[in-house]
């Protein structure tokens, strides 16, 4: 599934982004802080979606060529999607926290940052480093072990993942 | 009698059998803590070394005190001795005493006089050397435990002993002692803590065994470690003074040495269990090393005695704190008895932001301001009345701060259903944000071009700024430049790709 459809029952974006900025409030600032955490949270669970497809490409014999063809195609495609959505997720978390600290610097703000909400920040921040670095780590693993047979069998493989969407249509004054 | 309202006591040289009537380390017998103040010396005496010897008479004075159950000695103008710097006193229990310091040649004459809150007086005389000015002192302080119905806690016999042999260390002491009450001219800069130029040091440094040299070293010097050394070296001294062990406890755990200082301090509370002086010191060893629950339990020794002082409340907050967390009737009460410290209504104003109480929180504000933090509060007013909408009172807040740019974005902020105010208000704002708005607001009023421009120059700073990518799609679209939209649209969905999901 896309990562962003699982995020799509969080609701719609606001109207005007940019305005979110000029003059943040602490409930803008906690909003952003609960989307950063829900997406680094579903940055986690797409990351042991990629760790039980890799760990299933050892055990089931995949790296030595001895699973099922099925299987392998199976692992291949879940390794995909799970990474494509890890990296979404975080990359998206990333530039929340970027969003959230640019609001808790805002000097209508930074008076009532307390320290729970300034260490649930530095808390944040730590995951989406952890998360993107654990990424790397998976993907190297990925290219390493999965993707020479995913290039051998390419055409199978484009059949049986799904194609990324396109991005939305630029509309002027529409996001 | 003397005088009206004074009584004299006792006078005469001090007899050593008498003063034999402790022999060690004892439990005391809970009693109400008293502060005890000394009063500068009435008269130097003009010989020589009358000052120094005026020096040492105080410093005797306020050490030996300290040793009297529940009494907390405290020289005017001087700092009191480490163990008794947070000591709580009764209030209304209290004394000042007033010393006058004889010299003739060698023989030394010590008077007090001790006067209660309702200024009733003993006089108190004893006599003897220059170089042995424990030995009056001694006296003098027996009889004033005996006059308060007080127990002693030091075995005042070795305590009436000299402290040295030497009589050049004693001459130092006692100018320690001169210069650490102001009776001399305070240590140069430059000579602290040099043994050969710094009184203060000096004498501890000629006799290392003199406890109250080693005394004012603890309290004086800049080093942690010498401070540690040199308590511990009067503690051991004089080991059945329980005020040297307060001193030593409170030493260590001012350097940070707090699990030593715990065990010192249950030294201290074994000897003289409930003694009210060493609570809140202890109470906040106990916060630091965490154990919250140990820290309530010395506070309970007080039996509540002590609510109404603001210093037990602040300890009581802070075991609230380490707790669950201390509650809207604490804070309050605390704000209640201490009208002019800032602290509990910053706590308080935090409490109900925390609690979702904005317009709470912006009504102590004022409060704040009359506290003595005048700009806190007006921060606090930017960012409350922000946060409540009200974007004029915060937008006044922030021209008063001085942040014209902030006061902009607030005003803006305000005006969101008029976009030409909008525009007109961010027209000379400069922070990214602002400018940012600014341009968002010139496409919303159908100015594209003049959008794209203000945008592209926020994008030269932060190109990877998803925000304002997504203004450049927007206007380069408006403008008919279907690629060049979506290729700023891709960048955008590669700095971040749920851009257009969620709930922001």
């Amino acid at each position: 599934m896309k990562a962003w459809l699982l995020l799509l029952a969080l609701g719609a974006a606001s109207a005007s982004a940019s305005d979110d900025l000029l003059a943040p409030t602490l409930e803008d600032l906690d909003r952003g802080l609960a989307r950063a955490e829900r997406l680094l949270d579903d940055a986690d669970t797409a990351m042991d979606g990629l760790a039980t497809a890799e760990a299933a490409w050892v055990t089931e014999g995949c790296v030595a060529n001895r699973c099922a063809f099925d299987r392998a195609l199976q692992l291949v495609v879940a390794s995909r999607s799970a990474g494509h959505d890890a990296r979404d997720l975080v990359q998206s978390a990333r530039a929340e926290l970027t969003r959230v600290h640019r609001m808790a610097s805002f000097d209508a703000v930074r008076p009532l940052v307390d320290t729970r909400r300034q260490q649930r920040m530095e808390r944040l921040d730590a995951r989406a480093g952890t998360v993107s670095e654990a990424w790397s780590v998976r993907t190297a693993w990925y290219v390493r072990f999965v993707e020479p047979w995913a290039r051998r069998n390419a055409t199978a493989v484009a059949r049986a993942c799904v194609p990324d969407d396109p991005p939305p249509a630029v509309e002027a004054g529409k996001r | 009698m003397l005088a009206a309202g004074i009584a004299l006591v006792s006078s005469g040289p001090p007899d050593a059998a008498a003063l034999v009537d402790l022999s060690g380390p004892r439990e005391l017998t809970p009693v109400a803590p008293m502060a005890v103040r000394i009063l500068p010396v009435a008269r130097v005496p003009e010989a020589r070394w009358g000052t120094e010897t005026a020096g040492a008479v105080l410093l005797a004075l306020e050490t030996a005190l300290g040793d009297v159950a529940g009494v907390v000695p405290r020289i005017d103008g001087v700092d009191a001795t480490p163990g008794f710097a947070d000591a709580l006193s009764e209030p209304g229990l209290a004394a000042s005493l007033t010393v006058t310091v004889d010299l003739v040649d060698e023989a030394l004459g010590v008077d007090v006089v001790a006067c209660d809150v309702d200024d009733h007086c003993t006089a108190h005389h004893a006599v003897g050397v220059r170089t042995q000015p424990n030995a009056p002192v001694a006296v003098i302080v027996r009889e004033l435990a005996h006059a308060w119905d007080r127990e002693l806690s030091v075995d005042l016999a070795a305590w009436a002993q000299p402290e040295t042999r030497d009589p050049y260390a004693a001459l130092l002491l006692g100018r320690a002692g001169a210069v650490l009450t102001g009776l001399m001219p305070p240590v140069e800069e430059t000579a602290r803590g040099d043994v050969r130029r710094d009184p203060l040091v000096r004498a501890a440094f000629l006799d290392p065994g003199m406890p109250t040299g080693q005394l004012v070293v603890a309290r004086t010097a800049t080093e942690p470690s010498r401070r540690v050394e040199s308590a511990s070296l009067a503690a051991r001294a004089m080991p059945s003074s329980l005020a040297r062990q307060a001193d030593l406890a409170a030493t260590q755990a001012s350097v940070g040495q707090l699990d030593v200082a715990a065990a010192t301090w249950a030294e201290v509370a074994r000897r003289s269990p409930r003694d009210a002086r060493f609570v809140l010191p202890r109470a906040r060893l106990a916060l630091a090393l965490g154990d919250a629950e140990g820290a309530a339990s010395v506070v309970a020794e007080l039996g509540g005695h002590w609510d109404d002082d603001p210093v037990v409340v602040a300890v009581e907050v802070g075991v609230a704190d380490a707790k669950d967390g201390a509650d809207a009737v604490l804070l309050a009460h605390w704000q209640e008895v201490d009208p002019d410290n800032a602290e509990p209504v910053r706590r308080r104003i935090g409490r109900r932001v925390a609690d979702g109480d904005r317009e709470g929180a912006l009504a102590l504000t004022d409060e704040l301001a009359r506290r003595g933090e005048p700009r806190e509060a007006q921060r606090l007013t930017l960012a409350l009345a922000s946060d409540l909408g009200r974007w004029q009172v915060a937008a006044e807040a922030a021209s008063e701060l001085g942040q014209p740019e902030v006061a902009a974005r607030l005003r803006a902020a305000g005006s969101a259903n008029d976009v030409d105010a909008r525009v007109a208000a961010l027209a000379a704002a400069t922070s990214p944000e602002a400018r940012l708005s600014h341009a968002s607001s010139l496409l919303r009023q159908g100015q594209a071009r003049h959008a794209l421009e203000l945008v592209q120059g926020v994008l030269v700073d932060e190109p990877w700024w998803p925000e304002a990518l997504d203004v450049q799609a927007q206007s380069l679209a408006a403008l008919g430049d279907a690629d060049g939209a979506a290729r700023a649209r891709a960048r955008l969905l590669h700095a971040d790709p749920l851009y257009f999901e969620g709930d922001r």
